[in-house]
């Protein structure tokens, strides 16, 4: 059965079905909440993402029959809240802050190469790098990243190619400062 | 120039720095027992509009939402109220 049959049992006196569509995508949706705000973030914030979800499926399209990007697009509003709500006194971009940038790059062997497209990433607006982190952390398309965002395909894909080139601008410049440094 | 940035594919070495490891177990059956709070509470919403004229029923509607719950979720239950401080 799609997610949008069961959503839609869920409205019709069967609200229980509900939870078969968090049983499919709560993997994936805690992953996404981890690599966007950190593990243990992602472990408080995941049921507050069901229960918005759970309270705004009336509002599921469904002639969508994979509930993943709409999930994706409510699991943001939940990290945009998290991110305000723990905005630290004086600083103007949270979610740069707060981002589990420094998990990642304890993560990775090669820690110099890494430190260069995450600042890269980090410079990016974000607008831009909430497209390319869907299309390259969660797999989705761009008309899937799209629904989650709730913006036009065609946006989506042009912030993508914005975002690709100007990360690949990016990192050519850090390899040719690497370079100079070398020299 | 490193020639291999020149071919760098962005969305593979993202997908490398984007990996993350598998959510615990109570962490998922944390936040279903989330979820089935807001369900039963619909259920029990719903139950209520329909016997409302018969209030001598008015216990049932709850005995039925929770036995619809996994035993799974009833466990995590139990686990809370048998944990000190719980």
């Amino acid at each position: 059965m799609t997610d949008g049959k069961l959503i839609a049992r869920s409205l019709c006196g069967e609200p229980e079905a509900f939870v078969e569509i968090v049983e499919r995508h709560e993997v994936a949706i805690h992953g996404y909440l981890s690599r966007r705000a950190g593990h243990q973030a992602a472990d408080d914030l995941l049921g507050e993402v069901w229960v918005r979800a759970f309270g705004a499926r009336r509002t599921y399209d469904s002639g969508y029959d994979d509930a993943r990007p709409w999930l994706y697009g409510i699991a943001r509003n939940v990290l945009r809240a998290h991110w305000t709500t723990n905005q630290p006194i004086g600083l103007t971009t949270p979610e740069e802050t707060l981002d589990p940038w420094d998990e990642i790059t304890d993560r990775l062997d090669s820690a110099v190469r890494a430190r260069a497209l995450i600042s890269a990433v980090r410079k990016l607006p974000s607008a831009e790098r909430d497209v390319l982190l869907l299309v390259a952390w969660e797999q989705m398309t761009p008309a899937e990243a799209a629904v989650a965002l709730g913006i036009a395909p065609g946006t989506a894909r042009s912030r993508l190619h914005r975002a690709r080139a100007a990360l690949r601008h990016m990192l050519a410049e850090a390899d040719a400062n690497e370079a100079e440094v070398r020299k | 120039m490193n020639p291999d940035r020149e071919d760098l594919d962005i969305t593979e070495l993202l997908s490398v720095i984007g990996q993350v490891g598998p959510p615990s177990s109570d962490a998922l059956e944390d936040a279903r027992e989330v979820l089935w709070s807001a369900v039963t509470e619909e259920m029990l919403s719903a139950s209520d509009a329909r016997t409302r004229p018969a209030e001598h029923v008015a216990d049932q509607p709850q005995q039925t939402a929770r036995q619809r719950r996994p035993e799974s979720s009833r466990q995590t239950e139990q686990r809370r109220n048998a944990s000190p401080g719980a």
